[in-house]
């Protein structure tokens, strides 16, 4: 019952991110517009972030979906989830009520909105991502000694 | 031990890294094989140049602003959020919020008619508000629609007079 929470927690994170990374990748621009938004950063590296968050959200995701290295991929989310509450609180407290560009200009969310989504996210993570050093693995390590997942030396 | 049940914070930190490095190389990647590529020195529209916000609007500097709001053509269209507005804007500035456009541009539509020139500002040269607010008043048919891209904040340094609303 936990292991199936983990898993289903992991898969449902994981394919949110990699929407929004799609949709954030095909309005480049548009993100970068929203980021700048933020007013917490120099136009130059908004543009940068505008450039590299929905890749680094879509290997995340892919990540959480595939679940190689489960800890770690638990772990990315957790942190770029956190992150993205942190950024939502900032913009809440300022008093912006425009869409967060979270998930591109397809579906628009206001900021309570999307920090309620990524406080669920980051709350669904953090079981697996926390968990105690030696706790009970979902996949037990292979007693072949040999790695099991095509992809696990690189998530 | 990668993919171990028992994998070790430490490890999993390290490898979250590399989850990182590999989704932000992808996302350059994709941005350099996209058909509009954003440029390295990326800039907002509301920040590019001197005084061209772009889209097709124009930008006026605060200099500019003053003497066109000086001279009773211009109206200045606050698109901050209500609770702002509020607290202090540009003397007899309408507040057309970036969250409630239609309602907004409905309610002041007398006022902006009077006008010959819509000058529309936000928090700040950071934010992108104003040109949202005048993308939609150019496409409810305002002739002349400028951008302040200064915004409050750069109004607010210069040490010039506000009006709150009651």
């Amino acid at each position: 019952m936990r292991q199936g929470f983990t898993v289903a927690a992991s898969v449902v994170t994981g394919i949110i991110l990699i929407a929004a990374g799609v949709t954030k990748a095909g309005e480049s621009d548009a993100f970068a517009h929203a980021v700048a938004a933020y007013g917490i950063t120099p136009d130059t590296f908004s543009g940068t972030i505008a450039m590299t968050l929905p890749g680094v959200e879509m290997v995340t995701g892919i990540c959480l979906c595939l679940r190689p290295g489960r800890r770690a991929s638990a772990l990315a989310g957790l942190m770029l989830c956190t992150g993205f509450c942190l950024l939502l609180t900032w913009q809440i407290f300022r008093g912006e009520t425009a869409d967060c560009g979270c998930l591109g200009t397809a579906l628009k969310a206001s900021p309570p909105l999307a920090l309620f989504r990524a406080a669920c996210m980051a709350l669904l993570l953090a079981p697996g991502a926390l968990r105690r050093h030696g706790a009970t693995a979902i996949h037990p390590p292979s007693t072949s000694g040999k790695q099991t997942w095509p992809f696990q030396n690189f998530c | 031990m990668i993919g171990n049940g028992s994998e070790k914070f430490g490890d999993a930190a390290v490898k979250a890294g590399v989850i990182f490095a590999t989704g932000a190389l992808l996302g350059i990647g994709m941005n350099a094989l996209s058909n509009r590529p954003l440029p390295v020195a990326w800039q907002s529209e509301a920040t590019s140049g001197d005084d061209a916000p772009g889209g097709g609007i124009q930008g006026v500097s605060l200099e500019e602003l003053r003497a066109t709001l000086d001279s009773g053509e211009a109206l200045a269209v606050d698109a901050r959020h209500a609770a702002l507005y509020a607290e202090g804007h540009i003397p007899g500035a309408i507040n057309i919020a970036h969250d409630r456009i239609d309602r907004d541009m409905n309610h002041e539509s007398d006022h902006m008619a009077s006008k010959k020139v819509l000058v529309v500002y936000c928090a700040s040269p950071a934010c992108d508000n104003a040109r949202v607010v005048a993308m939609a008043l150019l496409a409810k048919g305002m002739p002349d629609v400028r951008i302040f891209k200064g915004g409050w904040k750069r109004w607010s340094e210069a040490d010039l007079p506000k009006e709150k609303s009651p």
